[in-house]
């Protein structure tokens, strides 16, 4: 995957960067997405059968998608991220990618578990309130029918995500999934989410702001490679040298954003509003 | 005011830490604790009788208090408490926080920041936090959330503190302080609020040159910051507030509140202005790295001093993190103005907003033992004590509540003087605290009851409680019987004896009877002797004195 899972291409991986299963043009490699491209790459040529990774900002379901598999991020709190390296607290998921969903369900089932290590895991009896909600509503009843297994489920598709970028193929698979759904009985609606066009930025700047400051902690001290102040003056300075040849360019840039934006200055302009986006995205 | 003696000259006091006048001290005790450059602590482990020391500290600190309206000028003063919570695990970690094992031994994962710990809030640290808040008299937060305060050091394995800097889990309350405290007049020092937060690590520097070692035991222990208002107004207050936030928090088992261990810590922020105008005009100064009581008071004193100097001067007081010298009662810069660090605050994502409702509030509210105030009135007619003995019970943690379990049918003032002079004076040998030594209530009461019913001797007394002390476990009852020390009341034995005696000191009969009614103490001595002093006295006068009249 690329470093601390920053990055779209799987290009930024100490390792080197993954390569695609299926070349477009014969003989180009072409990137598998990121920055879990290394999970889709091994499942798509079956040298496993499931494979986990880390969704923070799309970072599962991406490559998989550039793959041709099945790519799942579960909704945050769902699977514990005890134990996955933190990029950015409020936004990681642990993703599942696989050759089917059912396989994929399987997984799941196994690894969505309270964990009292991780206080953001939703606990047992939060889960078990939820499927309680959902045991309740209508159409639930009527997903042993037949013909339309689906009827009375309302599928919203935002108006904001038809963007200029938006690839045919892109739109194709769209149209197709949308009238698959509409064949099983749901109603397609379309709806709008007003704040689409400034979640990019905000969430870079808080997935940055998060990783910068969950990045801290790789100073060499207690583990990884340490290497020697240049200049053994301030304390400060004394982990600028490991952490300048131990991190890669991405993660440096990413890192030196983050803590820009948490800046005296700069927090009221960049980091606070990015914060009132996201409140109301979530409304 | 009492007046705590006579004033001999101006002039800095070159033994003490005192400045401005030197004095002789009327009492030898008070004398002893101005000049000797111990604390009131040490002076207590050495044996000076505790409650006599409570008295000659409360004279004392009312001597040293030095005059700051001096050209009409004032302080504002306003301080932050860092107190080690007595929670037996860590605030976010399951590790111990046990104070003083050997180094990097108290850490797990999430305290050493390796990559994919996350934090675990630990609730007992929350309910020490809510006790000491309802103690305070402020209002515990419904809801309060955790944030990051960024800054690398070698005392900071991840980069940041997870502290509550915008949604604490305490606001308001206050501490009154009074006559009880030392002050003469009343005054309430408002609490600004009271946050939950991580302590770093121990780093230690110039064992190896070059090098700082880092012992993380340290790191993640639970620490609740007690910031105050800026309503204090001179260094004897900022002492006696301190003061009485120790015992308070000890009293309801909070903390240690120990300065020397590192439990309690205290950082003073002090401005001046002018009489006159408004208190907070002056710009202010930050003192860290105050590590005693004595150190607050002489380096708040001094920096004031230093402050009016400024202004009087006419320059301006920079805004300074500053550090004390004891030895040239000075205040010297640590930090200016343009090197603090911007610490970046950033809500805590790993840790969700504690969320308290009112029933658990009033459940933990139930479970607050009384306050010392209260206590300190209630033992006082109760009993029939005086004010300092009270306060030196409260003074050692579990003893108030150790007096009124023995005192029950018994003199409440031999209890006292029991407790507050053979106990205390085992436990300061010992240098122990009551709640660890092994003495019992029914133990310590056994000893009181033989000793009014003239079954055994003061001395033989306190030899019982040194042996409790150590370990034993027999009843008083066993022990008088293995000593062999049971009261000889058979009078016909005395008697034998008492004959024996007189016969073999003819000589000094002959000076009885011819009119040195002294020499009948020589004789009950002598009985003493014989008896390996177990013939009870009165009994042992009483037989003698008729013998020799016989021999008239």
């Amino acid at each position: 995957m690329d470093e601390f899972g920053m990055g779209s291409l799987n290009q930024s991986s100490v390792h080197g960067p993954a390569h695609n299963l299926h070349p477009e043009n014969g003989n180009v490699l072409h990137s598998p997405g990121g920055s879990s491209g290394g999970s889709a790459a091994a499942v798509a040529a079956r040298m496993c059968r499931v494979a986990l990774g880390s969704d923070t900002g799309g970072s599962v379901r991406l490559p998989a998608s550039w793959c041709g598999v099945v790519g799942f991020k579960p909704s945050y709190g769902r699977v514990s991220r005890y134990g996955l390296v933190s990029y950015a607290s409020s936004l990681d998921s642990v993703g599942i990618v696989a050759r089917s969903t059912r396989d994929i369900r399987d997984t799941f089932n196994i690894v969505s578990a309270p964990d009292p290590h991780d206080m953001t895991c939703m606990s047992k009896s939060l889960r078990l309130r939820i499927d309680k909600l959902c045991a309740s509503r209508e159409w639930i009843s009527h997903a042993t029918a037949a013909s339309e297994p689906l009827k009375g489920v309302r599928v919203g598709v935002p108006s904001e995500f038809w963007v200029d970028e938006l690839s045919p193929s892109a739109i194709d698979a769209w149209k197709r999934g949308a009238a698959k759904l509409e064949s099983l009985g749901c109603d397609i609606i379309p709806v709008s989410l007003p704040h689409t066009p400034h979640t990019l930025p905000a969430y870079y700047t808080l997935a940055l702001a998060e990783a910068s400051s969950n990045l801290a902690r790789f100073d060499g001290v207690r583990f990884g490679t340490r290497h020697p102040p240049t200049q053994s003056s301030r304390a400060s300075l004394k982990y600028a040298q490991t952490r300048t040849l131990g991190f890669g360019d991405e993660v440096k840039r990413r890192i030196l954003l983050g803590t820009f934006v948490m800046s005296a200055r700069a927090y009221e302009n960049y980091y606070l509003p990015s914060q009132r986006i996201r409140r109301l995205v979530q409304r | 005011m009492r007046s705590a003696g006579r004033l001999i000259s101006r002039g800095i006091c070159t033994r003490c830490t005192c400045t401005g006048q030197r004095r002789a001290f009327a009492s030898a005790p008070l004398n002893k604790l101005h000049h000797s450059k111990l604390t009131f602590s040490q002076l207590t482990r050495a044996g000076t009788a505790p409650h006599a020391l409570a008295r000659s500290w409360r004279q004392y600190t009312l001597a040293a208090s030095v005059d700051q309206t001096t050209a009409g000028f004032k302080a504002t003063i306003g301080l932050e408490l860092h107190v080690q919570l007595l929670a037996a695990q860590k605030l976010f970690s399951a590790a111990s926080a046990k104070w003083n094992e050997p180094p990097n031994t108290n850490v797990n994962v999430a305290d050493a920041g390796f990559p994919g710990a996350l934090p675990q809030l630990n609730p007992e640290c929350v309910q020490l936090a809510a006790r000491a808040i309802l103690a305070l008299n402020g209002q515990i937060q419904l809801r309060s959330a955790f944030d990051r305060k960024h800054y690398f050091y070698a005392d900071q394995p991840l980069g940041y503190q997870i502290t509550q800097q915008l949604h604490p889990i305490g606001r308001g309350g206050y501490v009154d302080l009074g006559l009880l405290d030392g002050l003469e007049y009343v005054k309430r020092i408002g609490i600004h609020q009271l946050q939950l937060e991580q302590d770093t690590a121990k780093s230690i520097h110039g064992v190896y040159p070059g090098h700082v070692l880092v012992d993380l035991n340290r790191a993640g222990v639970a620490l609740i910051e007690i910031v105050s208002k800026p309503d204090v107004d001179t260094a004897d207050e900022a002492v006696m507030y301190v003061r009485k936030m120790q015992n308070l928090l000890r009293h309801i088992g909070v903390s240690n509140c120990n300065m020397e261990e590192g439990s309690l810590r205290c950082d003073v922020n002090v401005s001046v202005y002018r009489d006159g105008e408004d208190r907070l005009s002056g710009t202010r100064c930050e003192l860290k790295n105050l590590n005693s009581l004595k150190v607050i008071r002489g380096a708040v004193n001094a920096e004031i001093s230093r402050q009016i100097a400024v202004v009087q001067r006419g320059d301006n007081v920079e805004q300074e993190t500053r550090g004390y010298d004891a030895q040239s009662e000075t205040t010297f810069v640590t930090r200016t103005k343009e090197a603090a660090p911007d610490y970046r605050y950033m809500p805590e994502p790993d840790v969700p907003e504690i969320h308290i409702n009112e029933s658990w509030i009033t459940r933990l509210r139930k479970t607050l033992p009384e306050t010392p105030e209260a206590v300190m009135s209630r033992m006082m007619s109760q009993y029939g004590l005086a004010q300092e003995d009270v306060e030196t019970m409260l003074g050692e943690p579990g003893c108030t509540a150790f007096f009124e379990q023995a005192v029950v049918g018994r003199d409440p003032k031999r209890v006292l003087s029991w407790i507050t002079s053979e106990v205390f004076g085992q436990l300061a040998y010992r240098s122990q605290r009551l709640a660890d030594s092994l003495l019992t209530v029914p133990q310590f009461t056994q000893i009181i009851d033989a000793l009014s019913s003239d079954a055994i001797t003061p001395g033989q007394a306190k030899q019982l409680l040194i042996e409790f002390m150590d370990g034993e476990q027999r009843t008083v009852d066993k022990l008088i019987a293995a000593h062999g020390w049971e009261v000889i009341s058979d009078d016909g034995k005395l008697r034998v004896i008492s004959k024996q005696l007189l016969d073999t000191h003819p000589k000094e009969v002959a000076r009885y009877l011819k009119g040195q009614t002294r020499r009948l103490n020589f004789f009950v001595g002598k009985l003493m002797q014989a008896t390996n002093g177990q013939a009870k006295p009165q009994n042992a006068s009483e037989i003698m004195k008729e013998l020799l009249e016989a021999r008239r």
